[in-house]
Parts: structure tokens; sequence; C-alpha cells
């Protein structure tokens, strides 16, 4: 295999990896959010539902939980799970990392003063304004460094994909190092991952340096 | 009247905080609450501006009633919706400021105007860069609150509380937090609003300005009142031993 | 405060320009397979295979849709299955489903999935078979099989220079071999070469050969158990290595379907005897020098 054509290979794997990650973000970060709330939900079963969800997907690894997700409708309830893997996998992911950024959404939230929520209720705010309007922007600019941190173990995670064969690029560089003997590839998804993060690394820091305008 | 509190209840687990306490005050009037920590002071405040709810006895604004003792002897609160109409009658400014660390000293007075009483920016704008002028920080407008010392963070406090336009201003202790030589910038800017007729109640422990600004002194101690009256009066003839007491402390 | 909404709405066009984006590269991995389903045999095969296929169509009964064949197997096991120097989905086994495919008219599905979790996507049905140099030997009831095309056998390869000539050499010696590999089974298997292991210094159990295989460039390793063809292709290119003339243990490779599934099988078991016969089986077999030899139908 040439070069070239082991690059462009890798770098369609590359760009199946960069789909897990954004549709992963797209939909655990506002998903943890909604966690984040129920969690503090006036009902109890709610409450309780919440945290057992947290626990579970906290406490297993995300490989058993792609494994569930992919094969559960069969093993479960006889479903044929025919283009199935990919929904499988994004679901998977988005229901794990929802649960961790709901962690870090809560620890944000708790960070807040309480004179923040007094002052917005003697000024009449509702409690929805208040939410989106005074506390949520210091919670977004307080958990920015712990994003972060999940952000990029996220980019190195997606190679878990490897588990429902989804050949993103970890699971090429595998296969193609088997056929062409050669360590090669491993060296080609790691500058990948490398400048991935590097991209994520800036555009996270370009945010944060954004919200840095107050303390 | 514009506030009138009656037969005021209130516990914290189990432990009664205010004990039966009456209490209102008329327009443009200024009265101070003194009196130890732990006596009911802030407790009382946040009962009148609805940041705790009374375990039992009346509320009234201008007369109308916010909350009342029903039959069963639980207190009741009006609707929601209407206890918001109450709440715009009252300001209130923190011991802690209570700022908004991420919005401009403008917006902290125009967010609340603009979103929660639908006044338009203009109006919004102009009316706070007046009240920023008269507390003498016109030239912060557009400085973040942790750029500002602590006396000029409660003054933009107080005139996001006065940008609301109440028709009763509180206090919860408006200088505690301060270092003492930042303390006068502040009593100096609730001394002009009194001056200017502003119906005000202040928890302090300033004697000397409770004395020279208030029209009234009252003076807690265990969640009730033991003695209220002119300042002239309770400073330099109190009547009860308790405020004595107390008094005898501060004059050291 | 602006820029705060700012940063948020384009994270959201991101997210949703990745969302509409995504769709369709979902997809690729499906169709990677194609084009090397299109390479045809030659044309004899084709026409027989035609023939063939036509005659089966006659006693089948009538389709309505075309049977989807749904081919399960690992993209880590080259030559067999594996990605090609084109970086598309290849090898001996996709080569011999595809002409099986082309023989019955059928639809030819790579289903690459995780050697791991093999048996729950074959139980799952997301394939209809798993062809991916499957070895039968230890397995026999655990699958219903189709005919073995293909034979292996267990050796040890090490560095020409090493002194190492005999099994028996290799007492105190570290020995590395694949995980999930029919030679790490003969090792660690009573009744195969257990005996022969303990004797070994230390056996280092790897993800894969490759690794494996740089370890003994390395001289971190002084030998590696595995099967002849894997071994093959690896030293392919390579001029110091050898296998030691003895031989581990023998295996046969072979298609493992579902128990129960045996109409599908019997079909496969037709093909790959019309496939012999017509010569395709032979044909493809020679792209493939390193298991040439190895292939039992021919």
């Amino acid at each position: 295999m040439s070069l070239s054509t082991m690059l462009s290979t890798m770098a369609a794997g590359m760009l199946r990896t960069c789909g897990i990650f954004i549709l992963t973000l797209a939909g655990s970060l506002p998903l943890g959010m909604i966690v984040a709330l129920l969690r503090k939900s006036h009902f109890p079963v709610v409450r309780l539902l919440t945290r057992a969800y947290i626990s579970v997907i906290r406490g297993t690894p995300l490989m058993l939980q792609l494994l569930v997700w992919y094969f559960g409708p069969y093993y479960l309830f006889g479903l044929s799970i025919r283009g199935w893997r990919f929904p499988a996998l994004i679901i998977g992911f988005v229901l794990n990392y929802a649960a961790y950024f709901a962690e870090i959404y809560r620890g944000g939230i708790e960070s807040i003063p309480v004179g923040q929520y007094e002052a917005c209720e003697v000024l009449g705010y509702s409690k929805s304004q208040t939410f989106m309007r005074i506390i949520l922007p210091q919670v977004i600019k307080r958990i920015m460094p712990s994003v972060t941190n999940e952000v990029i173990t996220l980019v190195k995670d997606t190679s878990l994909a490897f588990t429902l064969a989804y050949q993103e690029v970890f699971s090429l560089a595998k296969q193609i190092s088997a056929s062409q003997t050669s360590f090669t590839p491993f060296v080609i998804a790691g500058v990948f991952y490398f400048l991935a993060n590097y991209v994520v690394a800036f555009v996270m820091e370009r945010i944060e340096k954004a919200l840095d305008y107050y303390r | 009247m514009i506030i009138e509190m009656k037969n005021i209840q209130k516990q914290f687990g189990g432990l009664e905080v205010l004990r039966d306490i009456s209490f209102g005050v008329d327009n443009g009037e200024v009265v101070s609450i003194i009196g130890p920590s732990g006596s009911g002071k802030s407790t009382l405040l946040r009962c009148a501006t609805f940041l705790e709810t009374i375990d039992g006895g009346e509320i009234l604004y201008m007369g109308e009633k916010a909350a009342h003792t029903d039959e069963s002897g639980k207190a009741v609160y009006v609707h929601h919706k209407d206890l918001r109409r109450f709440r715009s009658y009252c300001g209130l400014v923190f011991q802690q400021f209570n700022l908004f660390p991420h919005y401009s000293v403008l917006k902290n007075l125009t967010d609340a105007p603009i979103e929660v009483q639908h006044r338009s920016r203009e109006e919004a704008e102009e009316s706070a860069m007046e009240l920023l002028r008269k507390m003498g920080i016109a030239d912060k407008a557009k400085a973040y609150p942790y750029q500002l010392s602590g006396g000029q963070q409660q003054r933009v406090a107080i005139a996001r509380a006065l940008a609301m336009k109440p028709q009763i201003l509180f206090f919860d202790e408006p200088t505690s937090a301060l270092d003492p030589e930042l303390t006068g910038e502040v009593l100096k800017v609730i001394r002009q609003l009194a001056d200017e007729k502003m119906t005000m109640v202040v928890v302090t422990h300033e004697m000397p300005f409770a004395k020279a600004v208030s029209n009234r002194v009252i003076f807690m101690d265990g969640g009730v009142i033991v003695e209220q009256g002119d300042p002239r009066d309770v400073f330099d003839d109190p009547k009860e031993e308790r405020t004595k007491q107390f008094l005898r402390v501060f004059e050291r | 405060m602006k820029k705060v909404y700012l940063a948020l709405a384009a994270g959201m066009v991101i997210g949703v320009a990745a969302l509409t984006g995504c769709s369709s590269e979902s997809s690729a991995p499906a169709t990677t397979a194609a084009p090397a389903a299109t390479e045809a045999p030659t044309e004899a095969a084709t026409e027989a295979a035609t023939e063939a296929a036509t005659e089966a169509a006659a006693e089948a009964p009538a389709e309505e849709e075309t049977f989807v064949f749904k081919h399960g197997f690992d993209l880590d096991y080259p030559p067999y299955s594996y990605i090609d120097d084109n970086g598309q989905t290849g090898g001996f086994d996709v080569e011999l489903a595809q002409a099986v495919c082309d023989y019955y008219g059928w639809e030819y599905e790579a289903v690459p999935f995780n050697w791991d979790a093999k048996d729950a996507e074959l139980n799952a049905g997301s394939c209809d078979c798993i062809w991916s140099g499957f070895t039968v030997n230890g397995r026999e009831d655990d699958y219903l099989w189709s005919k073995a095309y293909s034979d292996n056998t267990q050796l040890i390869m090490v560095k020409k220079d090493s002194g190492i000539e005999t099994l028996a050499d290799l007492e105190g010696k570290a020995v590395g071999v694949q995980t999930s590999t029919s030679a790490y089974d003969l090792l660690n298997d009573e009744e195969g070469q257990a005996a022969l292991c303990s004797t070994f210094g230390s056996l280092e159990v790897y993800e894969t050969y490759t690794i494996a295989f740089n370890d003994l460039k390395a001289g971190a390793i002084d030998a590696i158990a595995i099967d002849v063809t894997s071994g093959t292709f690896l030293m392919s290119g390579e001029e110091d290595y050898e296998f030691l003339d003895e031989e581990l243990g023998s295996e046969q490779y072979a298609i493992g379907f579902r128990k129960g599934d045996t109409e599908l099988c019997d079909k496969i078991n037709a093909a790959l005897d019309a496939l012999v016969a017509d010569g395709t089986y032979d044909a493809i077999g020679k792209k493939y020098p390193e298991i040439y030899d190895f292939l039992c139908l021919n």
C-alpha cells in the first residue's frame, strides 16, 4: 500500500472519528444539562432514576455499554439490529458522556453562591430568567476547564468504536497495520489524534479567553 | 404605610427567630434596626422582601395583603403572579453586594428593568446613568464588578436596587463586608437618599449613622422588638435594661 | 455576554452541520466493499457461474427479493480478510464469498466485526456466517460448519541466526503469540501443546501479530507461535526469519453458521463445489500466494 493510499484511507477513518466526536458532543452537552436539572427535580422518583442512571453509566466501562446498546435490542426484544450499528454507537457515546457532563454541570451549578439567586429573586427575575441569564453563563465559565478535559478524553475515547467494528481511524490503523505488517498506521493515527486535540484545545482556549472578561 | 408586618412568626427547625413581631414603615420614613447578631434583624428583612416565608402573621404592602394567616394558623401567600407585583414594591441591598459578575455595571442596573419590567433600553440606560452619577460612579458604567472596590460595588448594588424604582428599600448590614475606610462612601449615599425622602429600612451596626440619619430606631433582641422610638430617645435615654447593655458595648 | 452567545451559537452550528453531514458519512464503510465485489473472475468462470445460477434459480422457490448475504469477518486477519493495498476491504475469504454471491445472484453485504464479539454478531443475526480464516478444530460442536476450504498449520517462527532449531530448544525462551488465535489455544490446551508451553521461559500474549513480530525483530522475544499463513504473510519481504520444521499442530478453516441454518450451509457448500469446478476458487487463490499452497479444495 502506498503512503498516499494509507493516508487517504485513514483520513476517511478520521472523518468518521470526527463524526462520532461531533455527534456525541452535540447530543451529550445539552442532554447532560437536562440530566443535571432532573437530578434536582422535585419528584423523588425522577431524582432516584437520574442518580441510578449516572451511577450505572459511570460505574461500567463504555465498551460494555456500547455492546449493550448494539446487541441489547436483539437479545432483550428479539429485534433485528441491521443498520443499528452506528445509531447504537452514537446512543452509547451520548448517554455515557451526558452522565459525565451532568456531574460537571451539577458541580458548576452548586458552586454559584446562593446570593446570586437571592439577588435575582429580589429583582423579580423568573426561575428560567434566573437560570438562563444569571446562573448558566457563570456556570459555563466555571466548568470550562473540566469540560475541556472531558472533550479531549472523548477524542481519544472514539477509538472504542472498534468494539462495534465501526471503522474509525484507530480500527483502521489496527487493520492496516495487520495487512501491511507495519507500525506506520499507528503513527499516522497518533498524529491525527494529536492534531484533532490540538484543534480542540485551541477552540476551548478561545472560548475560555472569550469568557475571561470577568472574574 | 408602605409596609406593615403584623404578628410575624418565623422558625428555623424549631428555633423561634421571630416571635410575634409587628412593625410598619410610613412613606418617607427612615428606620434603623439595631441589635445583637442572632436577634432576628436580617430574618425580618428577608421576610419583608419575600426571601423567607413567614410561619404566621400578616404582610401588607400599600395596605394590600401579600400574606396572612388562615383559620388553621398557617401563613398563606397570594398567588405567585401577584407576589411578583409585591416584590416590585421593595428593593434589598445585601451585605455581600451580590452583583452579577458577568454583567458590566451598567448592565447590572438595566437588565432587570428591561427583562423583568419590560422598560425600554433607552429609558433604562438613561435612568441607570442618572443613578450612577448620583452614586458618584458614572465613570465605572462599563467596568465589571471585579474591577471595583467594595465601596464602589455596594454603591452599584444600591443603584441596582433603585433602578427598579421600589417604594421602599431595605439594607441588610450594607457596610459590614467593607473595610472601615470604605464604609463612609456608602453611608454618605444612604444619607443622601434619606434627604431625598426615600423610604428605607437599614439593619446596621453603625450607631452614629443610625442616630444621625433615621427617623426611628428599632432595637431587636431574641426575636422581639425590645424598644423603639426616636433615635435620640433610644440612644441617649434607653428605657429597657437590654438596650442599655447593648449600647454600652458600642460606647467603648 | 454577547461573546458567550456567539460561542454557544457557533457550537450549535457545528453540531447541526455534523448531524446533516455525518448521516451520509455513516454509510461509507458498507460501500467500501463494493469495488472489490465487482472484480470479476475469469470470463469462463463468470459464464459457468451464470449458467449454474440460472439452474439454481429454477430449482429454488421463487424469491420475492434478492437475498442479501451478510458476510461476517474480522478485518484484522490478512490475507483472508483485511484492508488491501488500495485501502479497500479484500482478502481471499471476501473474494470467495463475493464469488458465491455472484454465483447465486445474491447481494453481498460486508459485515466487518470485532473478533471478540463474533458470536454475539452471529446469534443476533447481523451476519449470516463467520467466514474469516475461522478454525474448525476445537470448535467442532459450536457451529454448523461448511466443508473446509483451507488447511493451516501452527509453527514456530524464529530469527535465522537464533540457534533455535527444534521445539526442544525453546526451553527457557520467550515466545510470543496473538490472543484469540488457534496458536494461542493450542499452547493452552492440555491435549495440545500445553506441555511444550510449560517449558518456555515465558509466553507473551499480544493484541496483534504485528506487534509480536516487532518484538521479535527487536529481540524482546525469541520466537513466535503462529499459523503458517499469517506467518508467511508477516515474513514476506523479510529475509532473516524462518519457521522450525516441527509442527505445533494443524487445523482447517471453514465457514461457521448458526446451528440449524442447514439450507444456507448446503447452498454455500454447493457453490464452493461449483466454484472449484469452474476454476474460480483456484483463480482467487493464486492472487494470495502466501496461502495458495494450503487451499485444500483444488
